[in-house]
């Protein structure tokens, strides 16, 4: 077999397959007729070199194919900047809630083995994790992004119709959905993967029995914000409702937090006899550092509430009267 | 700050980069004009590059090939010298086409025409 033989070999192979002879018989009359008119100019055989020259004008066997293929992409170029500030972020909470529980563990007297090795091979597990789930949402998104984002409503020259509050563009909506979708994706998995939300103590420990009650209500309150996302970017009229929706959500969020504060604990051991007194204490520090975090989370929602509903006022006042 | 050496070795790979983008827009008029006379794949790159327009290899077939999905070519299997050839011939739909980018080309060319020669006459 000769080089140019192999050379076509190695092309048909990345050809689009119901095409592929056409385009090598095409190529291979293409490819000797330039060796002949090389002959005749050189006046003797081409030789191993002189093929090799003249196939490298080709150039490389994939990228000959590629040019046959139609272009396609998994995120465009009007998404990809928004996927990849989300991938960023994401990303960088997972290692800083690893990092966190690393700290703990290490604090508490663990193994530094057991603390540090989650981190080690985070790359390889929830790195990928997450870049694979954020990448097939925006993927999907990505595939009716047309719709979604009303390019065609654009070039047709119909433009969504103005009202009083400040418009959210529609790839910001698309970012926020993804963002969203990611994290109840999360947290629907946490019940068959503890370790997602307690990392390397979920050998030790286990969500107390508030949970029970509290997970399903905070993932129906996510699920609820999903939908109302997805609402207001299939009906932006809706966008003057997120206000009231938002205050209600901040009251939703003030009474999970309540109740998970009046909840004593949040983690527990799962074998306290078999727990060493490391991973005790550890759970003492989730425990305590989860109540400041909730009484943080409560203040923030009870001043965003506030906020909302102090506009919420102001607009009712400013409206015009018919 | 971009310094005066660094802008000099980037003005190479610019120039090249702006000038294949600016051969790519006309190579879809030059190869239906010259298909106006039946080629295949390999006389036609000839005919363009004696023209002074010449064409990357792996770029003409793949152009011919989607020139003919779109219906502004036709192709057949004929033999000449001992081997079988794919020859390409402007279709009719194709030839209205090449008749209205060569008019649209008319109409860019004066336009950048007149814009060059007031560039000029700035620049004097």
């Amino acid at each position: 077999m000769t080089l140019i033989d192999r050379y076509l070999n190695a092309v048909r192979g990345f050809l689009p397959p119901s095409e592929a002879d056409d385009i090598i018989r095409e190529l291979e009359d293409d490819i000797r007729s330039h060796a002949a008119d090389l002959e005749e100019e050189l006046g003797r055989p081409l030789t191993a070199a002189d093929e090799e020259a003249l196939l490298a004008r080709f150039g490389n066997p994939v990228r000959l194919a590629a040019r046959y293929r139609p272009q396609r992409h998994l995120i465009g170029s009007a998404m990809f900047p928004f996927y990849a500030m989300v991938l960023k972020v994401s990303l960088g909470v997972a290692l800083l809630v690893h990092v966190v529980i690393a700290g703990v563990t290490l604090a508490a007297g663990g193994a530094a083995g057991a603390a540090l090795a989650p981190l080690f091979i985070f790359p390889f597990t929830i790195a990928v994790t997450v870049f694979g789930w954020v990448t097939i949402v925006f993927a999907l998104l990505d595939l009716n992004l047309d719709q979604l984002a009303g390019v065609s409503a654009w070039k047709d020259g119909t433009l969504p119709r103005p009202f009083a509050e400040t418009v959210q563009s529609r790839v910001s909506l698309l970012c926020e959905i993804a963002a969203t979708t990611v994290a109840l994706l999360w947290w629907l998995a946490i019940p068959h993967a503890p370790f997602l939300i307690l990392g390397p103590t979920a050998h030790s420990l286990q969500p107390g029995p508030v949970w029970t009650e509290v997970y399903p209500a905070i993932a129906f309150l996510m699920i609820a914000t999903l939908a109302g996302l997805w609402a207001v970017l299939l009906h932006p009229s809706w966008n003057r409702y997120r206000p009231a929706a938002g205050a209600l959500g901040n009251l939703a969020g003030l009474v999970i937090a309540f109740v998970l504060l009046q909840a004593y604990p949040l983690v527990t051991l799962i074998d306290p006899a078999a727990t060493s007194p490391a991973m005790a204490d550890a759970a003492r520090m989730l425990n305590g550092g989860a109540r400041v975090g909730l009484g943080v989370f409560a203040a923030f929602s009870a001043w965003e509430l506030g906020v909302r509903l102090l506009r919420l006022g102001q607009r009712r006042v400013a409206l015009p009267r018919p | 700050m971009v310094t005066t050496a660094d802008s000099r070795n980037r003005d190479p790979q610019v120039f090249e980069n702006l000038r294949l983008e600016l051969r790519r827009g006309c190579l879809v008029l030059a190869v239906l004009a010259a298909s106006g006379t039946e080629h295949y794949g390999y006389t036609l790159r000839k005919a363009l590059a004696n023209r002074g327009l010449p064409v990357d290899e792996g770029t003409l077939y793949p152009l011919l090939r989607r020139l003919e999905t779109q219906g502004l070519l036709a192709s057949e299997w004929r033999e000449e010298d001992k081997r079988q050839k794919r020859f390409y011939r402007l279709s009719p739909a194709g030839r209205l086409i090449a008749d209205q980018l060569t008019a649209e080309w008319t109409r860019l060319n004066a336009s950048l025409t007149a814009i060059l020669e007031d560039a000029c006459h700035d620049a004097d």
